[in-house]
């Protein structure tokens, strides 16, 4: 069975989602912040009267914060027990891993990202991480 | 499941929940020979389907009840208690029959013959009626729970619609489609023209009306739950040995049916804690000069915008010291907490966890299922419960129930560039507040801002404090405030902007956020952005302090825990002693000349705007102008106010750790610290009783 990831760009990372995980991609919608929120959590959007909390994923891996006049794109994804928006900054393609191997996520790798990351597919020209959809979002 | 299947099994538990009732008014007016036709029918429908789906013990036991029902309705036969209990019994085991059936889409192996014997004993030929009950033990009935928890999934997940609600949804869906088409040719076309308004407010009003209509497809009659409580009183009274007359009334008043599920619970338990606890035995009643048929009545109906349901007993009552006897024994309160509690703050006690007051634990109540449970199931639903009692005469439980989940009357307000959404629920009022104009509207006790409303001191606090996103306020900013009330605190909450109220619809929040204290829940305005919902009684709890008492009887549960320190206005008086005074009780402060505190008699009075006030001097005052602080106490039947005289209100804080107790003076709830100080918190009401002693000698 093919493994497929739907690929976005954080920083100058490539990450990815299983794609049976991802309901939609879209653009920016208007946030409501959330006082007290736990950090990472960016805020809370609507999605057709449901409400979505939004995840900074730069945040949770622990990367600079995005810049101020780059607009994220938010990819739907629909965990076990609830829906979340994670903000990326760029989409990529759908990429097919089912060929490459799953490796471990590099020894030195630690910190807030490590555990949300299941493994790295070795792509010809990039790394790519794939992440856990269950833990992105904070606790 | 077979759709036939189902909708015979939504029938016929539609059927036998007339027929228990049916049976239950037979048995007061047993010449009713309607009432004896509508068993008939009922009894007739559920035979004849089973047969038709061959479910031959159904088949059975419905042929062995219709043969005696036929009886009783030709006049063949009289209406005895063995017969009702008979016909009882069949009902029992034919809910049996179908909860089977529902699950395994078969009978099973329920053995029916008991029910069938019985039943055809009462017939011609058999032994006399009186000697009719068979030797074999028939399914019992003698616990009443077997009444109560039958319930059917089959049933509860259907709804019956009236046609023409359904109709009109249709039309009012048509009109939708039709202004959809409308604002698609505006927004195709270059130039947005001014009809766009006018189908804007076409759109808002069917999108409005669609919505109530179909929230009006969820309400249902609270008869729905009460069909059954006529059944259970019999039973419940039979089995203690009571005779029970049992009033509804309101039925026909309407309720959504997830609310309607909700309640069913807590009222069965407050239905069988009033005829087991509540009544007192017939010759106990008759002792006490009042009839020996006890009365049990429940109402329901609308108050601004709640639904009410009573449940009243004439029964005993219930006696507030014997609660405070208890909750004393327990160590659920300490003691002086106690003796300042009014007499209806005693009586809710009941509703906390280990409480049950009931000296024998019948197989009826007390099986571990209290008044705490009921209580938590209707606050889970957004109501509340409440006891009145008059020893003697009888008690009351009053539940208030939303009126739907959904939709609740708000304030959308704005706070640091914010949107929140306040419940007008705890709501009071808005009060505009500007310091620069008037100094006195918004006064600094110490970092403390204080409001003083109609005479009491009402703390204030910036929503956006609160919440930590606080960009700083000048400190003679303007002030628009919200007066929010819950649990009988009372907190300003200073806003920027209150924006518009709105009819919200709530949503959950995502589950990182569900524990955060502030918010219960959000929503979606108008311009489709998210807002979130405050969680007005969190707010009041966290302001005032952690010396009001915690509602959640959660916090109460573990007393070796130090609980946290009362907050306290601090005081010095003469010599540089530090007074703590618990903030709680404190209504007022104000600053005078000393000598505005004169001799009237031989007590001490000092006259603060219209009110003449007993002074208590916790000790010398040496300064030209003396601080007062007014100490209320609202707990007994009088309110009673002191000013108790100090040199200097210095600050008020959070005592940091629970009262050091060791402080056996009289007058002196303990120590606490404050700046490397020791500060002695005073027992006000200690303070004044030997006051009064001393004044009397």
């Amino acid at each position: 069975m093919s493994t497929r990831l739907v690929t976005f760009v954080l920083d100058r990372g490539l990450y990815g989602v299983d794609v049976t995980a991802v309901r939609e991609v879209l653009r920016g919608l208007p946030t409501t912040r959330v006082p007290l929120a736990p950090a990472g959590l960016a805020g809370l959007v609507n999605l057709r009267g449901e409400v979505l909390a939004t995840v900074d994923l730069r945040q949770r891996l622990g990367l600079p914060p995005r810049e101020e006049d780059a607009e994220p794109m938010l990819v739907v994804t629909h965990g076990r027990s609830e829906s979340d928006a994670l903000l990326v900054d760029r989409i990529g393609e759908v990429v097919d891993v089912g060929d490459l191997p799953l490796l471990p996520p590099p020894e030195t790798l630690d910190g807030p990202a490590r555990p949300l990351i299941v493994g790295c597919y070795p792509l010809p020209d990039q790394l790519l991480l794939a992440l856990d959809v269950e833990h992105l979002a904070p606790a | 499941m077979d759709d036939l299947v189902t909708e015979f099994l939504v029938e016929s538990h539609e059927g036998l929940d007339r027929v228990d009732r049916a049976l239950v008014d037979l048995e007061r007016r047993p010449d009713d020979t309607a009432l004896v036709a509508e068993i008939f029918r009922a009894v007739h429908t559920i035979k004849g389907t089973a047969g038709f789906f061959d479910f031959t013990g159904l088949e059975a036991v419905t042929h062995a009840g219709e043969t005696v029902l036929a009886r009783l309705r030709d006049g063949g036969a009289a209406l005895t208690p063995e017969v009702t209990e008979a016909l009882l019994r069949m009902v029992d085991v034919v809910r049996r029959l179908l909860a089977t059936v529902e699950r395994e889409g078969t009978e099973g192996d329920l053995d029916v013959s008991p029910v069938v014997a019985a039943l055809a004993a009462l017939g011609p030929g058999a032994a006399a009626t009186n000697h009719g009950a068979p030797d074999a033990p028939l399914p019992s009935t003698d616990d009443p729970e077997a009444v109560g928890p039958d319930r059917s999934a089959a049933v509860d997940s259907t709804v019956r619609v009236d046609v023409e609600q359904l109709d009109r949804l249709l039309r009012l869906v048509g009109e939708l489609a039709l202004t959809r088409n409308q604002v698609l040719q505006h927004a195709t076309s270059p130039v947005p023209g001014p009809g766009l308004l006018h189908v804007a407010q076409r759109l808002n009003q069917v999108a409005g009306e669609l919505h109530e209509r179909v929230m009006q497809t969820r309400l249902q009659p609270i008869d729905h739950v009460w069909h059954k409580l006529p059944r259970v009183v019999r039973d419940v009274a039979a089995a203690c040995g009571k005779e029970v007359d049992l009033q509804l009334t309101g039925g026909d008043t309407e309720l959504d049916r997830s609310l309607l599920e909700a309640i069913r619970d807590p009222l069965l338990h407050l239905v069988r804690n009033a005829v087991d606890h509540g009544l007192e035995p017939a010759e106990a009643r008759v002792a006490s000069g009042k009839p020996a048929v006890g009365s049990l009545a429940l109402r329901a109906f609308h108050d601004s915008g709640l639904v009410v349901v009573e449940v009243s007993d004439d029964g005993a009552g219930i006696d507030p010291a014997r609660i405070a006897a208890v909750a004393r024994e327990r160590g659920l309160l300490p003691a002086e907490e106690l003796d300042r509690m009014s007499d209806r703050d005693l009586l809710q006690l009941v509703f906390w966890p280990g409480f049950s007051t009931a000296g024998v634990v019948t197989h009826v109540s007390g099986r571990g299922v209290g008044m705490d449970v009921v209580r938590a199931h209707v606050h889970a639903i957004g109501g509340t419960v409440e006891v009145d009692s008059t020893p003697g005469l009888g008690t009351t439980c009053r539940l208030r129930i939303p009126l739907t989940l959904a939709v609740v009357p708000a304030l959308v307000v704005e706070s640091a560039g914010d949107r929140y959404a306040l419940p007008q629920a705890h709501v009071s009022e808005l009060i505009s507040l500007d310091p620069s104009r008037s100094p006195q509207a918004v006064e600094d006790v110490n970092g403390v801002l204080v409001h003083r409303l109609r005479g009491t001191l009402l703390p204030l606090v910036r929503l956006s404090e609160l919440l930590g996103v606080d960009p700083g306020h000048p400190p003679d900013a303007a002030m628009l405030v919200a007066v929010v009330h819950a649990d009988g605190l009372r907190v300003g909450l200073a806003l920027d902007a209150v924006l518009h109220s709105e009819e919200i619809v709530v949503k959950p929040l995502p589950s990182s956020l569900a524990t955060l204290e502030f918010y219960s829940g959000a929503t979606i305005l108008g311009d489709g952005r998210v807002a979130l919902i405050l969680d007005l009684p969190a707010v009041c709890r966290r302001v005032l302090g952690p010396d009001v008492a915690p509602q959640e009887p959660a916090a109460r549960s573990d007393l070796d825990d130090l609980p946290p320190g009362p907050r306290l206005v601090v005081a010095g008086v003469d010599g540089g002693r530090l007074l703590g005074i618990p903030m709680r009780s404190v209504t007022r402060l104000e600053r005078v000349p000393a000598r505005a505190v004169q001799v009237v008699g031989d007590r001490e009075m000092i006259r603060l705007r219209d009110d003449l006030l007993p002074v208590l001097r916790l000790g010398p005052v040496s300064s030209e102008e003396v601080s007062v602080v007014v100490h209320t106490d609202s707990s007994s039947r009088v309110t009673q106010s002191v000013a108790l005289v100090v040199d200097d209100v210095i600050d008020i804080v959070d005592a940091a750790a629970a009262l050091d107790g060791d402080v056996h003076e009289r007058g002196l709830l303990g120590s606490a610290e404050f700046r490397d100080r020791i500060v002695e918190v005073v027992d006000v009401r200690a303070a004044l009783a030997a006051s009064r002693l001393e004044g009397a000698r």
